[in-house]
């Protein structure tokens, strides 16, 4: 029983104590060995975790402090109180004294459904959308071609969605708001205070009280443009990278994820959707942000591009692809009436790169348009900007900036692989084993022949014995408790896939001692 | 205790020795609140530990991922009330995972099947009664449902975790004395209800 020893100057229990228990080495000597979770499966849950934790984190601390929460509770109990004699006081404001449920469902509601719009509702097939639709969550909205339509929440906030254009409302609660953006164009006014997110892909943009457009007209490309304020796009696991106000991000959602983000363009900005929704916007009285410091009148937009253009300012356009995770090309053009002593190329990891600290390389030959980084760590995101920088004085130009996400290398495929031990045990032969550069398989095929064998043996050597072996997930392991003394036998295991054994193996002996 | 530091706890008249080991995992913790390279460093620390913990309770590898992904989102989510001057992360964090454990057999209500598939004549088990050491543990685990909650967690936490009998108390949130009682008190049921069957060969 429990042995008790002074530890420290307290009480302790022994960490023996339960040793000499029977049933204690029993369970211990049953238990399996240590397994490795799957390594996609890991990946799969860490994926998730990242976005519990990044929500988390933009949820912001919910404790209330201690004198908070003291005068919370007297106050809260103080207006219920009222609320209860109100309500057997005068039954009339509580609808003649019926019970109404205590939260309210959210739902939303359509405006402005122009041509083609259709509903559907979790179970049911696509009908017309009427403004008579109360949406609530996993409730999908689309658009035919020269249709429209806006979606306004009960907070305040809408999605409008513009032509072919089709989104589902993944969640819709008190402050909080989620769209899967599935195709076209959406624009999102956002009403402050609440924690609205669009999510394409595993992309996902997060905006507090702003105005943003999410569109991907292309195939595999995901535009974020943001009108007002700021949004924070999360490509995957990675850190979320800021879109503000004027900025425009693409995401390329082939192959390993690589995004762009860049100044939006004012030809972007004339584009005939998204004016259509700024219009309704400013219409509605909110302000049209990145519009406001335009000479393109956000509350008026002009149907038309203007006739004559401005010389255009000095600009520097930088592109940027990892390749196969060794290597980082870049490439870019210069245009504009721009004149440098210097290109300097800027390189950071988290923030955007700035001049001069996030220097890596610096062209005195500024008609070089190309450069390789291969300083690069595959798993990591870089960020990227040219600095033109002037010959004598004057300002410093820089180019968008270019996030590379770098991807891990690929883990070169190892054939598969068996090892086995076999050792004399006394309840027989205790086989082991272990497999390698195989995850999925169904099981395994144990063989024994016997070596040696006395003379009358029921298992003259040379008997051959098979035992299937279904996959326990747990154990690779066996007790050939069948084996006679004074015999050897050879062992092998083999995998096997698709019903076949793939691989063995290598032969093992057991020599078992006679009596 | 070398190297350690002295940490007075709160609500109590002793203190708590927390090794230097346990403090830069309480600061790894506080990290892993908004750093997601400090999540990544304290899941490689911790799910090792808890997805073989969790799958020698649950006994195949799809049930296991699944718990153990409930049990790191619970953690993430819940990061930021984990006090340690009250319990150590491991206790704190085997706690989660036994309650995980707990509902994810009420939710299933599930029974474990056997592992192994006897076939064909000729073979090498054609001999024998005797059951293989898979078996025989899949035996155990359904012995161990029988037995009361409060005991199969004390058992599991010791013998599935390898933890500590402090660590034990920590995380049932009962004495050392208590804890080491209700191991053995443990151990005696399961005995008990192993008698007859293919356990009691091994007693």
């Amino acid at each position: 029983m429990s042995k008790r020893r002074k530890l420290d100057g307290r009480i302790g229990i022994d960490e023996a104590f339960d040793d000499n228990e029977p049933m204690a080495q029993v369970v211990r000597s049953l238990l399996p060995a240590a397994s490795k979770m799957d390594s996609e499966a890991r990946e799969r849950m860490m994926g998730h975790l990242f976005s519990v934790q990044r929500g988390r984190r933009l949820e912001g601390p919910k404790r209330e402090t201690t004198w908070a929460k003291r005068a919370l509770v007297p106050a809260v109990a103080l207006v219920l109180a009222a609320a209860v004699l109100s309500a057997v006081l005068f039954p009339v404001f509580f609808g003649g004294g019926k019970t109404r449920p205590a939260v309210k469902a959210q739902n939303a509601t359509f405006l402005n459904l122009v041509g083609k719009v259709e509903v559907m509702q979790p179970g049911h097939p696509w009908r017309p959308a009427t403004s008579e639709d109360h949406l609530m969550a996993r409730w999908s909205v689309r658009t035919g071609a020269a249709s429209t339509a806006s979606v306004h929440f009960p907070d305040g906030s809408v999605a409008r969605l513009a032509d072919d254009s089709e989104a589902k409302v993944t969640m819709l609660a008190a402050g909080e708001i989620s769209i899967d953006h599935i195709a076209g164009g959406t624009y999102h006014r956002v009403h402050k205070g609440t924690k609205y997110t669009v999510t394409n892909s595993d992309v996902a943009s997060h905006a507090l009280g702003t105005a943003f457009n999410v569109e991907n007209r292309v195939p595999g490309r995901l535009e974020i443009l943001t009108v007002e304020s700021a949004v924070e796009v999360s490509i995957g696991v990675h850190e979320p990278i800021k879109v503000s106000q004027g900025e425009v991000m693409t995401v390329s959602l082939s192959g390993n994820k690589t995004a762009e983000k860049q100044p939006v363009s004012r030809e972007r900005l004339q584009d005939q959707r998204l004016m259509a929704a700024v219009q309704q916007d400013a219409a509605a009285g909110y302000s049209t942000g990145v519009y406001e410091n335009l000479d393109v009148p956000g509350s008026q937009p002009s149907s038309q591009p203007a006739q004559t253009q401005p010389e255009q300012p000095p600009s520097i356009q930088l592109a940027g692809d990892d390749v196969s995770g060794t290597s980082v090309n870049l490439s870019w053009t210069l245009s504009g009436a721009g004149s440098y002593g210097s290109l300097v190329l800027l390189r950071s990891e988290g923030a955007e790169p700035s001049y001069p600290g996030d220097e890596i390389a610096r062209y005195s030959d500024t008609s070089m348009s190309s450069a390789t980084d291969d300083t690069i760590t595959a798993g990591h995101t870089y960020q990227y900007r040219i600095a033109g920088v002037p010959a004598e004085s004057g300002e410093v130009i820089f180019s968008n900036t270019v996030v590379v996400d770098v991807a891990s290398p690929e883990p070169q495929p190892v054939p598969a692989s068996m090892s086995l031990t076999a050792a004399p045990s006394s309840g027989g032969v205790a086989l082991q084993w272990s497999v390698t550069g195989a995850n999925v398989f169904e099981g395994f095929v144990l063989e024994r022949v016997v070596d040696k064998a006395p003379s009358g043996s029921p298992t003259p050597e040379g008997t051959t014995n098979f035992k299937r072996i279904k996959s326990s997930d747990v154990f690779y392991s066996y007790q050939d408790g069948t084996v006679l003394p004074a015999h050897s036998y050879s062992y092998r295991v083999g995998l096997v896939i698709n019903g076949a054994v793939m691989v063995y193996s290598d032969w093992q002996q057991a020599a078992v001692p006679s009596r | 205790m070398p190297g350690g530091r002295i940490q007075p706890r709160k609500g109590a008249g002793r203190l708590r020795l927390v090794s230097t080991e346990t403090a830069a995992t309480g600061l790894l913790v506080r990290e892993a609140v908004k750093s997601a390279e400090a999540l990544e460093q304290l899941c490689d620390l911790y799910v090792p530990k808890i997805y073989n913990f969790i799958l020698k309770r649950v006994g195949n590898v799809q049930d296991a991922e699944d718990v153990t992904s409930i049990v790191f989102e619970k953690v993430v989510v819940n990061l930021g009330t984990f006090d340690e001057s009250k319990a150590s992360f491991t206790t704190w964090i085997y706690r989660i995972a036994t309650n995980c454990v707990t509902d994810f057999y009420r939710s299933k209500g599930r029974r474990r099947e056997g592992p192994l598939e006897e076939v064909p004549p000729g073979e090498l088990a054609s001999a024998g009664d005797e059951l293989d050491r898979a078996d025989l543990y899949m035996v155990l685990l359904d012995l161990l449902k029988q037995l009361q909650p409060k005991y199969q967690e004390a058992l599991t936490l010791r013998y599935f975790g390898g933890l500590r009998v402090q660590e034990v108390a920590e995380a049932l949130g009962i004495t050392e004395s208590a804890a080491s009682k209700r191991i053995l008190r443990g151990l005696d049921e399961l005995k008990g209800l192993s008698r007859g069957g293919p356990l009691d060969t091994l007693i």
